[in-house]
């Protein structure tokens, strides 16, 4: 770290092996970002931004929803972040470690749910993202491709309507390709815990889907 | 012997894409020679497809691509926010500071002013009556008024589980207490599970 001209410290990243590495850059990141570093904002937001894109790409209704999801995840995690190490002492503490990470992924999976419990009945966002999906070059016919995405939609929507724990395990799982124990963390849960929410449902949406396999019999 | 049902934890692991490398070599194994199992595996991996979002389309990637901007403008919108609340709080409590040691000897007289007949005994002797409202009334105290101002003036009041975290000296309890603030919004579908 140096300093620049306003006698600021400076952080400049530089490569790094292992989860603790990355741990100590991150905290580093944050105390810079602290006093004023503009690089080191852009940096924390450039590592966290495709997980936190990933996770409420699932709740927005277009683009420009999730982009604004994605903001306020990241404004509110930054906030808490400033809290934390400017108000606790003992939570930025001499390491001046935050779990900013698994805060974020709390923000992200709270604001989606009360984005989607907002939005109510007309939440659209599966269609939505149907609709924009770039269409597979040499891929199955029309009809069936239309099929397949309106099944899809038909999934998605039950997503939604999982119980909460399900859905939070299921998405961090399938969106944000989070292994168990990271998912646990972020809910306050154990990592059995965790995978026996995903194995449920799983079991549900299967039976979501079968009555609509039995009809089209 | 393995049975199906000694295999189906191994079955739920790999369709989390949790299974290790001994549990597959396991399951795999035994999914060659089991059709039953063969078709759970299926249905799984059928509505786990099915429940993933499309990759984004290239306007959804575009709109996003300018999230860090977006983030540096919001943050500075924010700050100034902070700013014109901080310099609003600052005037209100100025000018509440100023009111209150206008209005204090209203509130601080203990008794009427002079009755008619003390009045009238004023008027004919004003030497005595003069020395009158110095019993009545007690000027605010200008460092009440200060610290009075003071706290208005403060940035942010914490609230007393921020209070509490600050005295502790434990960084667990910090970030429980990091982690309760997120979920101040009440949920109403935990139940369901």
């Amino acid at each position: 770290m140096s300093d620049d001209e306003h006698g600021r410290p400076r952080l400049r990243v530089v490569a790094g092996g292992g989860a603790r590495e990355a741990a100590r850059e991150e905290a580093a990141l944050l105390g810079a970002w602290l006093v004023g570093d503009d690089d080191a904002f852009g940096e924390l937001v450039r590592r966290h931004e495709p997980l936190v894109l990933s996770l409420v790409r699932r709740y927005a209704r277009s683009p420009e929803d999730a982009r604004d999801l994605a903001q306020r995840t990241f404004l509110r995690a930054f906030e808490s972040a400033r809290r934390a190490l400017t108000r606790g002492g003992a939570a930025g503490g001499a390491s001046g470690a935050v779990p900013f990470r698994r805060w974020l992924v709390r923000v992200a999976v709270n604001l989606g749910k009360n984005h989607r419990r907002d939005e109510g009945r007309s939440f659209r966002s599966a269609e939505a993202l149907a609709a924009g999906a770039p269409a597979e070059a040499g891929g199955p016919s029309a009809v069936e491709r239309l099929e397949r995405e309106q099944a899809a939609a038909r999934m998605r929507r039950a997503v939604l309507g999982l119980p909460r724990r399900q859905r939070e395990v299921l998405t961090l799982r399938l969106d944000g390709e989070l292994p168990f124990a990271e998912i646990a963390a972020a809910l306050g849960v154990t990592e059995n815990a965790a995978k026996v929410s995903f194995h449920l449902a799983v079991k549900r949406l299967r039976a979501e889907l079968a009555p609509r396999a039995w009809e089209g019999a | 012997m393995t049975t199906c049902r000694d295999l189906s934890p191994l079955l739920a692991d790999r369709a989390a894409g949790d299974l290790t490398a001994a549990g597959a070599a396991r399951l795999e194994e035994h999914l060659a020679g089991c059709p039953a199992c063969r078709a759970e595996a299926a249905a799984d991996e059928a509505v786990l497809s099915l429940a993933r979002l499309p990759p984004p389309s290239d306007r959804e990637r575009s709109v996003l691509a300018g999230l860090a901007d977006s983030l540096r403008l919001a943050r500075a919108a924010a700050a100034r926010r902070r700013g014109w609340a901080g310099r609003a709080a600052a005037g209100l409590a100025v000018a509440a500071a100023a009111a209150a040691f206008l209005m204090a000897p209203a509130f601080t007289r203990r008794a009427p002013l002079l009755t008619p007949e003390e009045a009238a005994a004023a008027r004919a002797a004003p030497a005595v009556a003069g020395g009158r409202p110095a019993d009545h009334w007690a000027a605010p105290d200008p460092d009440e008024l200060w610290e009075a101002a003071g706290a208005l003036l403060a940035d942010e009041v914490p609230a007393p589980a921020e209070r509490a975290v600050s005295s502790d000296p434990t960084r667990l309890a910090a970030v429980s207490a990091a982690d309760a603030w997120f979920d101040t919004d009440t949920d109403t579908d935990t139940a369901r599970e």
